[in-house]
C-alpha cells in the first residue's frame, strides 16, 4: 500500500485512466486528505468535459470567402498588368530594334569567339542569378506564411 | 468531435480548390471552425482581434494549401497554423503565454450567499469564467484536451511541444483551476 500522500499529478492521472490503479484505490480508501482531493479533481474534470465548446461570434466563412474573392480579383488584375507590361517590354524594343537587326547580326558575326563566350557566360550568369533570387524570395514568403 | 473528414476526401477537396474551385474552401472552414475557435478564443480575449486573426489564419491556410503534405490530418495542420498565428500575435504584443500574475490579478472572491447560489446553479459558466483566468496556453490546452477530446499526441502536433510537456502543463492547469475555484468560492465545491 502507498504510505505517503498522493501528488496532484498522480490523482489526476488516476481519474483520467478510469480509476483502475488498485494501489491508488487502496490508498485513497484509507486516506481522507487524498480522498477529498480525488473528489475535487473528479468533479472538476467531469465539469470541464461538459463545457460547451467556444464558437466564433461572427461568420468566419463569409468573411474569409469575401477576402479570398477580393484577393483573387487583385491577383488577376496584377497578372493581366504583368502580362501587358511584359508584352510591351518585349514588343516595344523589337519595334525599335527591327530596322537595325541586320547591322546587329553583322556585328555579332564579326565578334571574336572569346568575346562571344564572355557575353554568353555573363548573360547566363545574370539569368541564373535572377532565377535564384526569385526562388529565394518565394522560400522567404513560404517561411513567413508558416510562422 | 466533428472532424470526421478522412484524408482521402481532404485530398479531393484540396485538389478541387487548387484547380480553382475556391468555393469549396468554405467546406474546410466549416469543418475546422470549431477547433480553430477553441484555439483563437482561448488565446486571444479581444473579439475584434479574434476576427482579424481568424481571417488571417484561414487566408494563410488558403495560400499554403498546395504545400500541405498530408503528413497529419488537415484539421491538425490548420490548428497548427492557428496556434502559431496566435503565438506570434501574443509575442508581438509581449503577452506571455503563461502569465501567472494575470491569474491572481483576475481572481475575484464571491462572498455572499446569493453569489454562491448563482455559482451552484451556473457551475458551467463559473468554470468557464475560471478557465478564462488561466494563462492563454493553459486555457487552450484544457479546451483541446477536455472539450475537443484531442489526444496528447494530437495536441503535441498542433503546438509542437513534447507530449510530456503537454501532460505536465495540463496537470498544472487543472491544479491551478482547482486552487483558483477553491480560493474564489471558499472551498464550497472543490
Amino acid at each position: 500500500m502507498i504510505q505517503e500522500h498522493l501528488s496532484d499529478e498522480k490523482i489526476q492521472e488516476y481519474i483520467l485512466q478510469g480509476e483502475t490503479d488498485e494501489r491508488i484505490s487502496l490508498h485513497i480508501s484509507g486516506c481522507v486528505a487524498c480522498k477529498q482531493k480525488m473528489k475535487a479533481y473528479s468533479v472538476l474534470i467531469k465539469a470541464v468535459n461538459f463545457i460547451e465548446p467556444a464558437a466564433f461570434t461572427f461568420n468566419v466563412s463569409k468573411l474569409v470567402m469575401q477576402k479570398i474573392g477580393i484577393q483573387r480579383k487583385k491577383e488577376k488584375t496584377e497578372l493581366y498588368l504583368f502580362y501587358a507590361l511584359l508584352s510591351g517590354g518585349i514588343l516595344v524594343p523589337i519595334y525599335f530594334i527591327l530596322p537595325m537587326i541586320a547591322t546587329i547580326f553583322k556585328r555579332i558575326q564579326s565578334l571574336h569567339n572569346t568575346s562571344m563566350a564572355l557575353i554568353i557566360t555573363v548573360t547566363l550568369g545574370v539569368i541564373l542569378f535572377l532565377i535564384a533570387d526569385i526562388f529565394r524570395t518565394q522560400k522567404e514568403k513560404e517561411l513567413q506564411l508558416s510562422l | 468531435m466533428t472532424f470526421n473528414r478522412n484524408t482521402l476526401s481532404d485530398q479531393l477537396l484540396i485538389e478541387k480548390i487548387l484547380r480553382g474551385d475556391t468555393r469549396s474552401f468554405s467546406m474546410i472552414i466549416a469543418d475546422t471552425e470549431r477547433l480553430v475557435a477553441q484555439i483563437v478564443r482561448k488565446m486571444i480575449s479581444d473579439e475584434e482581434e479574434q476576427k482579424d486573426l481568424a481571417q488571417d489564419i484561414y487566408l494563410k491556410v488558403f495560400q499554403k494549401l498546395s504545400t500541405f503534405k498530408f503528413q497529419s490530418k488537415l484539421s491538425t495542420w490548420i490548428a497548427q497554423v492557428a496556434y502559431n498565428t496566435c503565438c506570434n500575435y501574443l509575442e508581438k504584443r509581449k503577452i506571455p503565454l503563461c502569465d501567472f500574475d494575470l491569474l491572481h490579478e483576475n481572481a475575484f472572491v464571491y462572498s455572499d450567499d446569493t453569489e454562491r447560489e448563482t455559482f451552484m446553479i451556473e457551475t458551467n459558466n463559473m468554470l468557464q469564467a475560471e478557465i478564462e483566468k488561466l494563462p492563454p496556453l493553459y486555457k487552450m490546452l484544457i479546451s483541446l484536451y477536455h472539450i475537443e477530446e484531442l489526444s496528447n499526441k494530437e495536441i503535441s502536433e498542433i503546438t509542437n511541444l513534447p507530449e510530456g510537456t503537454i501532460k505536465s502543463y495540463l496537470y498544472r492547469a487543472r491544479k491551478l483551476l482547482k486552487e483558483s475555484i477553491s480560493k474564489t468560492y471558499k472551498n464550497d465545491i472543490l
